[in-house]
């Protein structure tokens, strides 16, 4: 029964790789990025004025939403002890005479440290801070401003006078899972696909290789189970967004055209690096291992995570040559984001078609070398057992 | 040329039929983390996030947008891609990705600031993009509220006779320094390198570890040497992928030697372990290697090196107790970033300990059901 199972189950892998893993990682990943905002980041106080001017400061930081304040510390080496050992992530010092500066009008000033090791923590620490000294910054202008014999009116006029109005577009509210969602499909689609179509195409080699006559590849059989995979990785693709969209609030701007044809190319451009692979391995264990050490690299280098224009010089360049992931991931963000047309996407596909030609035309060659080098192998090997025999 | 070509690749072929094993090794423990090494190192070599392309749409071409505008141009962190003549440009720029962010000064302005009109400086950000969009609205922020600063200064000169040395006082009544520790520049590559390599490593000392217990059906004993050996060349591999960044790419070290060493060690051996168990009790080679490294790759993400853990749903955060990664990313970097001694490692170094307890019991387990699966078989 056991064994049943075992083929049954060899023989849906593939398709289970192929659909149901990107759905699995779409929903795990929806399920971990689903909190838009980091907060409730741990924070102390230290409070060496102690007084009511002092005191309200603390309250405005414990009541903060962002701020988890676990307590009040009494030295500067304890509040640099706790961020050290990460049980805080900052800490404000409000200094001595505090109070007495603030009635003096000798701006005093406030320190806030933060642990910039973790720049997202680092970033919305710094955020949520801004926030609130902005905030109590303009109710002692306000008074200082009002004590001048300014009416309160035109007190409030001054302060409002000079604003700035700024618009997050695409994504208002900034989140984690909207940022890095298109990356992320990006590598379970190419991951999914590469594992199986390697697997394919290295027992095709192999099968060629025991065989004479003339090199068929690329033969009707292949491109057949190529097809097939193409089609099934698609509607997995659609089904990832779909979920996404649904499940995690993922917009789906854009028209779908746009997304079934870079979703084609990237698939076109991964099989022509996946007969490149196969033609360097024979083993399908060694092959599956190369293959998973991919996703990491290859996300860090598609410009999605590193914007093109960071790239050190020529880097772009170098990267566009040698790896698909580029022409899919930076569209699907616009298409999906920002509703960009086919039009938009353009300079993308025709990279990516490019890639694939030239990429699947030298792989090709290097399979059936590859091929060749094998069956010669294999004569040389069949000669030596003759003579042995 | 042609028979060149055919001679050394031939040999290549052979070389590779005797040394399949080597090879693998080296590839996994040698080529990957140099090449991937010095392609990230190379790649993010700006260290952070700056010259983000900026479009200025100035309808009022006054001094005050003057001043603005030089406040931009000096600045590290924006620059300034192109002048818009029209909102519909600045929209199109934004949606083609030319440009990051748009800073719209609308016609008239300084004149209905003169008169207290309040008029709106508007800034728009390409929110697709949260890292750079975050470096740039933080960079523009400071810029603007630079500028009103300045606004404020002629206010209280003006209207309450306050003296230029007193007016700063007054507009900033309650000041704040905030120093970013460890990381004061904001450097964007040793935030996310150390902990990436070690994602990407970890990959392969599951694979390591996976391979070796296919090799045979040793004991338990002989196993553990295995693991621990395999471990420490892994911690080797990964050490050289770190130095390759400390050397080439100015990443720091500034924590305790003994600790990194430690830690790395305790790491990559819990990797291995894993892949040792995962080798053990899944029979089919290339299954066994798919699932391993499903089951290792997520915890990239889920470790919380990147995205914290302290935002994620409850029971991942629970579940983030169990992945290794998660005390040795946020452990590396720390190592990387902070002078800090070894004694802050020991809740790190006890869990991986634990973890590597764990892995061994279970592994101690599968060798005793195997042994009396097998004895049944013979009996």
């Amino acid at each position: 029964m056991i064994t049943n199972f075992h083929n049954a189950f060899i023989k849906v892998k593939n398709i289970l790789v192929v659909l149901a893993l990107p759905i699995l990682f779409t929903l795990l990943f929806g399920y971990v990025y689903r909190e838009v905002y980091v907060d409730k980041i741990p924070f102390a106080v230290l409070d060496l004025d102690e007084t009511s001017t002092s005191r309200m400061i603390s309250d405005q930081f414990s009541e903060h939403e962002g701020l988890n304040v676990l307590g009040n510390v009494s030295t500067q080496e304890e509040l640099k002890d706790l961020i050290l050992s990460n049980q805080v992530y900052g800490g404000v010092i409000i200094p001595d005479h505090f109070e007495k500066d603030i009635k003096a009008k000798q701006a005093p000033s406030l320190l806030v440290l933060m642990d910039g090791s973790n720049l997202v923590i680092g970033n919305n620490l710094q955020a949520y801070a801004t926030t609130i000294v902005n905030t109590l910054d303009i109710g002692v202008q306000l008074n200082i401003l009002e004590g001048g014999n300014i009416v309160p009116y035109d007190a409030k006029q001054y302060l409002t006078a000079l604003s700035f109005t700024s618009r997050m577009l695409y994504d208002p509210q900034m989140g984690y899972f909207l940022y890095v969602f298109a990356g992320i499909l990006g590598i379970l689609i190419q991951q999914t696909y590469l594992s199986v179509i390697c697997s394919h195409l290295l027992q095709l080699k192999n099968d060629l290789a025991e065989k004479q006559g003339s090199i068929s590849f690329p033969n009707f059989t292949i491109v057949q189970k190529i097809i097939r995979l193409i089609c099934f990785s698609t509607v997995s693709f659609f089904l990832c967004l779909l979920i996404a969209n649904k499940g995690f609030g993922y917009p789906l701007r854009g028209d779908t055209l746009s997304l079934l044809a870079i979703v084609i190319v990237l698939l076109i451009g991964v099989t022509a690096m996946a007969i490149l692979i196969t033609s360097f391995f024979d083993d399908e264990a060694h092959c599956a291992q190369f293959c998973m050490f991919l996703s990491i690299p290859t996300l860090l280098t598609s410009g999605y995570i590193w914007p093109e224009f960071m790239m050190a010089p020529h880097f772009a360049a170098i990267i566009k040559c040698v790896w698909p992931l580029y022409y899919f991931a930076n569209p699907l963000r616009t298409i999906c984001l920002k509703a960009a047309s086919f039009h938009d996407i353009l300079p993308y596909l025709n990279g990516g078609i490019l890639f694939a030609a030239a990429w699947l035309t030298i792989s090709i060659l290097l399979f059936r070398h590859r091929v060749r080098l094998m069956r010669k192998n294999h004569l040389s090997r069949l000669d030596i057992c003759k003579n042995e025999l | 040329m042609i028979s060149l070509f055919q001679s050394i690749s031939d040999r290549l072929y052979q070389f590779k039929l005797r040394h399949t094993k080597l090879i693998m090794t080296l590839l996994i423990f040698l080529i990957v983390p140099t090449v991937t090494g010095i392609a990230l190192g190379y790649e993010m070599g700006y260290n952070r996030i700056e010259s983000i392309p900026i479009m200025i749409a100035d309808y009022d071409r006054s001094d005050f947008s003057r001043t603005l505008l030089e406040y931009i141009t000096d600045s590290e962190i924006l620059t300034i891609k192109d002048y818009a003549k029209s909102n519909e440009q600045v929209k199109e720029a934004l949606d083609s990705g030319e440009v990051m962010a748009a800073l719209i000064i609308p016609e008239a302005f300084n004149k209905n600031l003169l008169k207290g009109n309040g008029p709106t400086v508007e800034v728009l950000y390409d929110g697709s993009q949260m890292t750079v969009a975050s470096s740039a609205k933080s960079a523009l922020s400071e810029i603007l509220l630079t500028v009103k600063a300045g606004y404020m200064k002629n206010i209280y000169q003006g209207k309450l006779s306050v003296v230029e040395s007193e007016s700063m006082k007054q507009i900033q009544p309650i000041g704040a320094t905030y120093r970013a520790l460890f990381n004061p520049t904001k450097n964007y590559r040793n935030f996310l390198l150390p902990g990436m390599l070690a994602a990407l490593m970890q990959v392969g000392f599951g694979i390591i570890g996976l391979s070796r217990s296919k090799e045979e059906r040793c004991g338990f004993f002989k196993s553990v040497s295995k693991i621990i050996g395999w471990g420490c060349a892994g911690a080797a591999s990964m050490l050289l992928c770190l130095g390759i960044q400390y050397v080439f790419f100015g990443l720091p070290y500034r924590g305790s030697l003994l600790a990194g060493l430690l830690m790395t060690c305790f790491f990559a051996i819990a990797m291995t372990a894993f892949g040792f168990v995962m080798g053990r009790i899944v029979p089919d080679r290339v299954f066994a290697t798919q699932l391993t490294c499903v089951l290792i790759l997520p915890t990239s993400i889920l470790s919380g090196y990147t995205f914290p853990v302290i935002a994620m749903p409850q029971l991942l955060q629970k579940l983030s107790v169990i992945w290794p990664l998660t005390y040795y990313g946020d452990g590396i970097r720390s190592l990387c970033l902070k002078e800090i001694g070894l004694s802050y490692f020991i809740p790190h170094l006890t869990a991986l300990g634990t973890i590597i307890a764990v892995e061994l019991l279970f592994l101690a387990c599968v060798v005793f059901v195997e042994k009396r699966y097998y004895d049944y078989q013979l009996s």
